[in-house]
């Protein structure tokens, strides 16, 4: 009898502590949708603009990468000289687990009625605006732009702004700008004797370079700085993954490609989405001495850089977020790789017909219920003020999101210090900032479709640019947008249901 | 002695007895205490808690609703439900259960058979296949994936004879095959359960079996397959529950090609894990999951009456 008494109390026990576990009703009213209250202007007043020896503490969660340490690094440092005595601890955690581990700590901070537990700011790519919106773990941003005199929308570019707002809400402080280009290593293309390239060129243009480059790439006696010659090293012309939605989505829209329409209707399986992925597998089918002008998926494009920096490959499609990597030594994954000496950079050339670049931003939120709301409000409010910008430009990662210093040809982003050794002097950097006006981002189509179905439908056109890798025919490649097409009307049917 | 005396010592309190029943006990409780902790905290609570979850749309951070509402999608068949999704990926499990349980138990046997034979060589024929299931499957996995791509090994095989190359887990119609394939790999686990099951059957069966006349075959059929049959129901139950939770797939091809490969185990991960966040929906297709084998299982148990335990019948 004893013993079933104790099983019954223990079982109780595990009931009782399961109802203050996890199980959290949402409650509008409770601040739970990221609306924080700033109070009458008196109050806000204290919040939005402390004085400069205010102390404080602050959390911030960033993932264990080597550029995003660089970054919040850069910012802190210069954050510290306006708040000294507000003290700063950063957590990171492995970039794979990311998304899950800031929903966990927001998950056991809402569970436990206790915000500390969570980040007060928090980074974020603009692809995760959206979901973490619906989950409510970010403060929305307009009441403090509003009541802040210190701060104007107005500086920071449009696109940026549109990448980081919810139903013209702002949710994300953006950190830098970031817009696809192609690097392309000179010392190769002097090698094999082809001009440099040009975001003038044409598809047809582009693909002929390739091929000569290829071409005389195998020819060439000379050899790269690991002692290669680059007739036994080169593996593949390009290196990319065109699985990143920065790349997979402005080459489909490039074509006149969709994925969703204004009407809500899913047109993924239509030709010029088609003829898009013609043209790549075009360039990755196309091998001659088992060099291809682009490289596959399955072949390391899903981890692409690692053989552009090993100098197997003589382009490579990347953002500025990744620049000091491949223009200094650098050991990643064990692997040691020499810095491209003579780095060249220019806009992606046009590939469908209609120009279009891969763009957007990615920064920092607030959580929606942030334990120390003024802290973090004046550390996002640095991260795009111009003393931060400059800060993060100094490491050569940032193109900042600041109008007055985008154009401007004296700003510091366009002589970063850390990268005065390594850069050539005729580095275009214009480059980055060229064709903003054609920038394309998931978001085009992301307004047509359901939060619950966004990343899945994301996950579609991954697989379908998987599965075309290795497809040969025409009649595969429909099929392959044609079951993705009908995969994602499932997905949004379900979302909407 | 009064009376009343002799009835308090014949009902001693509550405490008295919880202090006895620990003074008499407690060494083992002390012992016992890591696994019941351990067991509330890791397996009754969550269970218990996916249960709960599975009647709400938690989505990782809170809920808005407690009802019937998943089960309800589940179990909806309209272009709005999740029914007919749901239910072909019970559809695909099932298949691979029905195809991969029965081969892989056949095989295994064979080669448990081939591998029982006392002859030279014999202990390295073992370990080759058997050293296969040393390695994590998440590793195996990734080895078959990169073995069956458009340009991986197995091409460069059909190769050397001159034959067309296939597409093997990219295709939608040999994905399945490629798969099934990919299964026997792990038959060397099931080969060691086998050898033991072989040995334990006493060597005079054999021997009064030879001197009334009977072969190879009928000893086979007569002795051995009849007092395998305990290991047979053990591992068909394993293999059914292993089937049914079919997931490594998932680190080697995805869904498939045109989600040809996509296990009800792979759903329920997407459902949760996909970017939805649906953590409640998931727990209900996890509960359907569970409800599946337990009934299954059950099924088998009540239908092992083939299963020969010796005189304990």
């Amino acid at each position: 009898m004893l013993k079933k008494l104790g099983i019954l109390g223990l079982s109780a026990f595990l009931l009782v502590s399961m109802a203050g576990c996890g199980m959290v009703k949402y409650d509008p009213t409770t601040g739970g949708n990221g609306e924080i209250d700033l109070g009458d202007d008196t109050q806000a007043g204290e919040t939005l603009n402390p004085e400069k020896d205010m102390t404080g503490t602050l959390k911030i969660g960033i993932p264990n990468v080597v550029s995003h340490t660089n970054a919040i690094n850069a910012f802190i440092d210069s954050f510290k000289v306006k708040y000294p005595n507000i003290e700063v601890t950063v957590e990171k955690f492995d970039m794979n687990n990311y998304k899950t581990r800031i929903s966990q700590t927001a998950s056991a901070a809402t569970a436990l009625n206790d915000p500390s537990r969570m980040f007060d700011v928090f980074w974020l790519a603009q692809d995760y605006v959206n979901e973490w919106y619906d989950l409510g773990l970010l403060a929305n941003l307009e009441p403090f732009f509003e009541k802040d005199d210190t701060i104007s929308k107005d500086d920071l570019a449009d696109q940026i702004i549109s990448c980081s707002s919810v139903d013209g809400k702002m949710y994300m402080m953006p950190r830098d700008y970031n817009q696809v280009v192609m690097y392309y290593n000179r010392d190769m293309f002097d090698a094999a004797d082809v001009n440099y390239p040009t975001s003038a060129m044409s598809a047809e243009a582009f693909q002929k370079m390739l091929v000569q480059l290829r071409d005389g790439l195998l020819e060439t006696d000379e050899v790269n700085d690991y002692g290669v010659p680059y007739a036994d090293g080169v593996a593949n012309i390009i290196d990319c993954n065109i699985k990143w939605d920065s790349l997979a989505w402005p080459l489909l829209k490039s074509f006149g490609g969709q994925v969703v329409d204004e009407t809500g209707e899913v047109v993924f399986d239509s030709d010029e989405n088609l003829k898009a992925l013609q043209f790549w597998t075009s360039l990755t089918n196309d091998s001659k001495g088992g060099t291809r002008l682009a490289i596959k998926i399955e072949q390391g494009g899903s981890n692409p850089g690692n053989q552009f920096r090993m100098q197997q490959a003589a382009i490579y499609f990347q953002s500025r977020a990744v620049i000091s990597d491949i223009v200094q030594d650098v050991t990643l994954a064990g692997q040691q790789y020499h810095g491209i000496k003579n780095l060249g950079v220019c806009a992606l050339p046009n590939f469908g017909g209609t120009y279009t670049v891969g763009g957007g931003a990615s920064g920092y939120a607030m959580y929606g219920k942030a334990a120390h709301v003024s802290e973090a409000w004046q550390f996002l409010k640095h991260v795009v003020s111009v003393e931060g910008q400059n800060a993060y430009s100094d490491t050569g990662d940032c193109v900042p999101v600041r109008k007055d210093l985008l154009q401007d040809k004296d700003a510091v982003w366009r002589h970063p210090k850390a990268l005065a050794d390594v850069l050539p002097k005729n580095f275009k950097h214009d480059a980055f900032v060229e064709h903003m006006d054609a920038y394309a981002s998931t978001r085009d189509f992301y307004q047509y479709v359901p939060f619950k179905a966004q990343s899945m439908v994301l996950a579609k056109i991954e697989e379908a640019f998987n599965e075309a890798s290795s497809a040969g025919s025409e009649q595969i490649l429909r099929g392959v947008l044609w079951s993705k097409a009908e995969n994602m009307k499932e997905l949004i049917r379900q979302a909407k249901g | 002695m009064t009376e009343e005396n002799v009835q308090t010592r014949a009902k001693p309190s509550v405490p008295q007895r919880l202090w006895k029943w620990i003074r008499h006990d407690w060494g083992c409780y002390v012992f016992l205490s890591p696994m019941i902790i351990g067991f509330f905290i890791f397996t009754a609570y969550p269970v218990i808690t996916s249960l709960i979850y599975s009647f709400t749309d938690y989505n990782g951070i809170y809920y808005t609703a407690f009802g019937f509402e998943n089960y309800a999608k589940i179990f909806d068949f309209s272009d709005m439900g999740l029914g007919v999704g749901v239910f072909r990926s019970f559809g695909i499990t099932f298949a691979w259960a029905l195809v991969s349980i029965p081969l892989g138990l056949v095989l295994s046997f064979l080669l448990a058979l081939l591998a029982s034979k006392e002859i030279k060589g014999i202990g390295v024929i073992r370990l080759l296949y058997y050293a296969p299931t040393i390695i994590p499957s998440i590793a195996i996995s990734f080895i078959w994936a990169d073995v069956f791509r458009s340009d991986g090994i197995a091409n460069q095989f059909l190769a050397l004879f001159g034959l067309p190359a296939s597409l093997w887990l990219e295709g939608e119609g040999t994905a399945f095959l490629t798969l099934i394939l990919t299964g026997v790999w792990g038959i060397g686990g099931n080969m060691i359960m086998w050898l033991a099951a072989l040995r334990s059957i006493p060597p005079e069966l054999y021997e009064a079996a030879s001197l009334d006349g009977s072969g190879r075959l009928s000893n086979l059929f007569r002795i051995t397959v009849p007092l395998c049959t305990p290991m047979i129901f053990f591992n068909l139950i394993n293999a059914m529950i292993a089937a049914l939770q079919a997931f490594d797939v998932y680190a080697m091809v995805g869904h498939g090609p045109n989600e040809s490969l996509y296990f009800i185990s792979i759903r329920i991960y997407e459902t949760a894990f996909g970017g939805s966040n649906q953590y409640g929906l998931a727990c209900s297709l996890g509960w359907l999951m569970f409800v599946v084998i337990a009934l299954l299982t059950a099924i088998l148990f009540k239908t092992n009456h083939w299963v020969n335990y010796g005189d304990e019948s």
